[in-house]
């Protein structure tokens, strides 16, 4: 059996794959739909032992996440390189698959009597703490973070597995587990710093997101992307630099990685979000205090955080000038699909 | 060890309560933890050093044989039956018996490439069978068949007692399952995994030495029952 290096620290070194598939998330447009999340567990997540399953999740921020808490559950590489423990999260703190009271309320003539309700008496739920945020009127704020498996360039699950059952593609760096390998051991959940491997308990393998592999093979953009109304989800390679993925990340540096400090190097990047003045204590509006406080952007996307949100409001303000802008361009997607994924423009009903 | 030959039935060989089994002279195996330093996952070899690894240090094994089924009776200390993995991070008590499939084999690694090892498989959560796996080397084991091995598991007042049975030679399967054979010596090693201690995989306790057993019998008292 020969062990793949892709994805592996081999003598100091990761091995990197031949090309690397990338997203960019426009935080700036993202209205929390949950569309994505929907379009990925319509598709995949529907077989046995999937129900709790969500390979893709749109948290708001600030707020537990789902897994709840998992900013604080440990899992990939200090600073040094060596792997860090990480926790395994209950059922629980992911949130179960809920049962509804749906005969009751519209076939057992009570719905003007009854709400639907999930059964028993949840305390926590995938999306438990969606529009809550942070802050005290009138500067309330949040914004939301959609989520999937970051395809990392130095996945943490992939060198968990004792198995090697966790191997990345050479070609497209999509990191994928062998469910014919798996043996649900689980420490691929342990050491994932993201919290985005799932267990299933009726199969007795971990599962996560596949980036929609088998589209991406075709030429058709992965679910959650293309089912995206907002347009904020870019998909390519990030070595072509006339794709947005390259411009975004490389050139304009503008879309970051979430974390950087887990040691993962995540290839899911994310466009800060801009937003309105925070109120002064004279009720007067500060343009100098964002109301998304620009030190919770830096612990989630580090210090470059700061000059891309400086990019993006000097290119806004170009606009204002009547300049043109091939950022804002980039960004607002005048064109779909060729401008967001290039090379996924594929519609997938001609398969 | 010497496996007493019994004239009894297969199913009788496989009922943990037999009055043949206390007829059988037990061995007591000591077990070690497997060093995380070993495990094929930079996660666990170069992880946290404090990850709890093998909770049992003890084992008892009695065998006894009919000429066609050899059984194992296996008994350990266990606080707490971990049935079934109710959640995430849950995992089943298990136990398994080791054998070099020609032989000899590298105890520690799991066997090799060249030396694959045989390995029969208890899970508390998969009740009645067994399962028949192979393995070259760390981290490869395989599953080769789910019907061969009987197992019969009972956990009462803190301690678990198992016993495998297997006909001595199969068919199915026959390059990947150990043979016995009556008279000549074989190796075995043993593993328990303490589910409530978060062991599964490559954590678990595990005898450090292979053990030497022999079906009692021989070419001159070979005889149909």
């Amino acid at each position: 059996m020969t062990v793949s290096q892709t994805g592996r620290m081999v003598d100091g070194r990761v091995v990197e794959p031949k090309r690397q598939v990338a997203m960019v998330f426009d935080l700036n447009k993202c209205l929390g739909c949950q569309t994505c999340v929907m379009a990925c567990k319509t598709l995949w997540t529907k077989e046995e032992g999937m129900a709790h399953q969500w390979w893709a999740v749109v948290n708001t921020m600030p707020g537990r996440g789902t897994p709840r808490d998992w900013e604080q559950s440990g899992g990939g590489f200090d600073a040094q390189g060596v792997p860090r423990g990480g926790r395994l999260p209950k059922r629980g703190e992911f949130g179960e698959a809920w049962e509804f009271n749906h005969e009751e309320v519209f076939e057992g003539g009570k719905g003007q009597r009854v709400h639907l309700k999930p059964e028993g008496d949840p305390s926590w739920g995938p999306n438990w703490d969606e529009d809550q945020g942070a802050g005290e009127y009138p500067n309330g704020y949040y914004f939301y973070l959609p989520r999937i498996c970051n395809h990392c360039t130095h996945p943490a699950c992939l060198e968990a597995c004792p198995r090697s059952a966790i191997y990345k593609r050479e070609e497209d760096g999509i990191v994928l587990i062998n469910e014919e390998s798996c043996k649900g051991y689980r420490f691929c959940m342990e050491a994932c710093p993201y919290k985005r491997i799932y267990f299933n308990h009726v199969r007795g393998i971990s599962q996560k997101c596949i980036f929609c592999f088998p589209r991406v093979e075709k030429g058709v953009a992965p679910a959650c992307a293309r089912q995206c109304p907002g347009r904020l989800r870019f998909v390519g390679y990030l070595d072509d630099p006339n794709g947005p993925i390259h411009k975004l990340v490389k050139r304009w540096r503008v879309a970051l990685p979430l974390h950087p400090e887990l040691g993962t190097q995540p290839n899911i990047y994310y466009v800060p979000p801009l937003a309105p003045p925070r109120f002064g204590p004279d009720g007067k509006p500060d343009p100098s205090q964002p109301r998304i406080p620009t030190e919770y952007l830096r612990s989630l996307f580090g210090p470059d955080v700061d000059e891309a949100l400086a990019l993006l409001r000097s290119e806004i303000e170009k606009r204002r000038r009547g300049e043109r802008s091939e950022l804002l361009e980039t960004l607002i997607v005048y064109r779909w699909p060729d401008q967001i994924f290039p090379d996924f423009q594929r519609d997938p009903a001609t398969l | 060890m010497l496996a007493k030959r019994v004239s009894i039935d297969a199913a009788q060989l496989g009922d943990l309560d037999h009055a043949a089994w206390s007829g059988a002279e037990p061995e007591d195996v000591q077990l070690a933890p497997v060093p995380l330093e070993l495990q094929p996952s930079a996660y666990l070899s170069r992880g946290p050093k404090d990850r709890p690894v093998g909770r049992v240090q003890r084992l008892r094994v009695r065998s006894l044989h009919n000429q066609n089924e050899v059984a194992f009776l296996l008994e350990w200390d266990d606080p707490r039956a971990d049935l079934v993995p109710a959640d995430n991070d849950v995992f089943p008590d298990g136990a398994a018996l080791l054998f070099p499939l020609h032989g000899e084999a590298p105890l520690m690694t799991m066997g090799s490439p060249d030396a694959p090892v045989a390995a029969w498989y208890w899970r508390a959560d998969r009740p009645g069978h067994g399962r028949s796996n192979i393995a070259t080397g760390l981290g490869t084991t395989r599953v080769v068949d789910e019907q061969s091995i009987a197992t019969h598991a009972a956990w009462r007042a803190g301690r678990w007692r198992l016993v495998f049975t297997r006909p001595l030679h199969v068919l199915a399967a026959e390059a990947e399952s150990i043979q016995l054979r009556v008279g000549e010596p074989f190796k075995v090693a043993f593993a328990v995994w303490e589910g409530g201690n978060g062991e599964r995989g490559g954590i678990k306790s595990f005898s450090p030495s292979w053990h030497e057993v022999t079906l009692e019998g021989g070419a001159r008292s070979a005889r149909q029952e």
